[in-house]
């Protein structure tokens, strides 16, 4: 899902990590507080990150003769709160830029803005909507998990249609960007759902706390 | 027992456990291309002018892609083991 090193123009980079930049201050200082207030939760904290990490390692082969990697951001948001995932986001997307060449540091705004902001705030919104109509909380963690990463996905196709919008505009653009993730990511979001329910299913009993949502 | 060792169990099986699964999944998805070069492809239809206009820190080769990602994966599996068998530990204390 990352777009790659210069491959956005440079106004755009400056305009995406702009936006981004207050969401990672602020998930640095949400996770700050909630430390302080409560030591005991480093541990939820640091295994949503984990996830991240964790998953977003994984290039796992879909439909059409292709493979993408799952976002992991669902699942921590459920945990510890979509505030704390955009500096966890960041930090992997970061690792993945100077380490792995994957994405880049000019592209990092955008990716930590469809990574750490709005799959995790999706995850939340769906998230509360699924227990609302009666689903079981690990359901709801699971079609949390899969709309995030669908969502983490729109955005992209969203942000390069922007970008590059084709000769009828952009929504023509986005179509073909959405296609080109769509067929593969799909599957791979159903995956990523039942992957996060199961370790949601591990985690959460061990928490004495219930999901914080904030 | 000494008070790292459980630490470095849990580290050393979240390791084992990520590394195993990063690797199945990059066997499994075999050659299949990545939906970044596709949206990569997609781009250069849509804009045939536009030249990436900054360049990956380093130059990945195509062999080194697999261990790297697996290093990531042991790090995210040893980090996600620690904390499990931490709020396990914390879980049984508490009872």
């Amino acid at each position: 899902m990352h777009i790659a090193e210069g491959y956005l123009p440079l106004r755009h980079s400056v305009g995406w990590t702009a936006a981004a930049l207050p969401f990672v201050v602020g998930s640095a200082r949400a996770l700050s507080r909630r430390v302080n207030a409560n030591p005991a939760d480093r541990m939820r904290l640091a295994a949503s990150g984990a996830f991240v990490m964790l998953l977003s390692s994984l290039k796992l082969p879909s439909l059409a003769g292709s493979s993408a990697h799952p976002t992991g951001t669902g699942l921590g948001s459920v945990l510890v709160g979509a505030a704390c995932m955009p500096v966890m986001a960041g930090l992997v997307l970061l690792f993945q830029a100077v380490v792995l060449a994957h994405g880049g540091l000019t592209t990092w705004g955008a990716n930590v803005f469809s990574m750490g902001v709005v799959g995790p705030w999706v995850a939340i919104g769906v998230f509360r909507l699924a227990e609302r109509v009666g689903a079981s909380p690990s359901l709801a963690v699971g079609i949390a998990a899969a709309c995030a990463d669908l969502a983490t996905y729109a955005c992209t196709a969203m942000q390069l249609a922007w970008a590059f919008p084709s000769a009828t505009g952009v929504t023509d653009a986005f179509v073909r960007f959405a296609l080109v993730f769509g067929v593969t990511q799909l599957p791979l979001a159903v995956l990523e759902g039942v992957f996060s329910a199961f370790v949601w299913k591990s985690i959460a009993p061990l928490s004495r706390r219930t999901p914080t949502l904030a | 027992m000494r008070s790292w060792l459980p630490h470095a169990r849990a580290a050393s099986a979240g390791a084992v456990a990520g590394a195993l699964l990063t690797l199945c999944a990059h066997v499994l998805a075999g050659d299949r291309r990545g939906t970044d070069d596709a949206a990569r492809e997609t781009t250069t239809q849509l804009a045939p002018t536009f030249e990436p206009w900054a360049q990956p820190l380093i130059e990945i080769r195509d062999a080194a892609e697999l261990p790297l990602f697996v290093v990531q994966g042991m790090l995210g599996g040893a980090l996600l083991g620690v904390s499990v068998a931490a709020l396990r530990r914390e879980r049984s204390h508490a009872s």
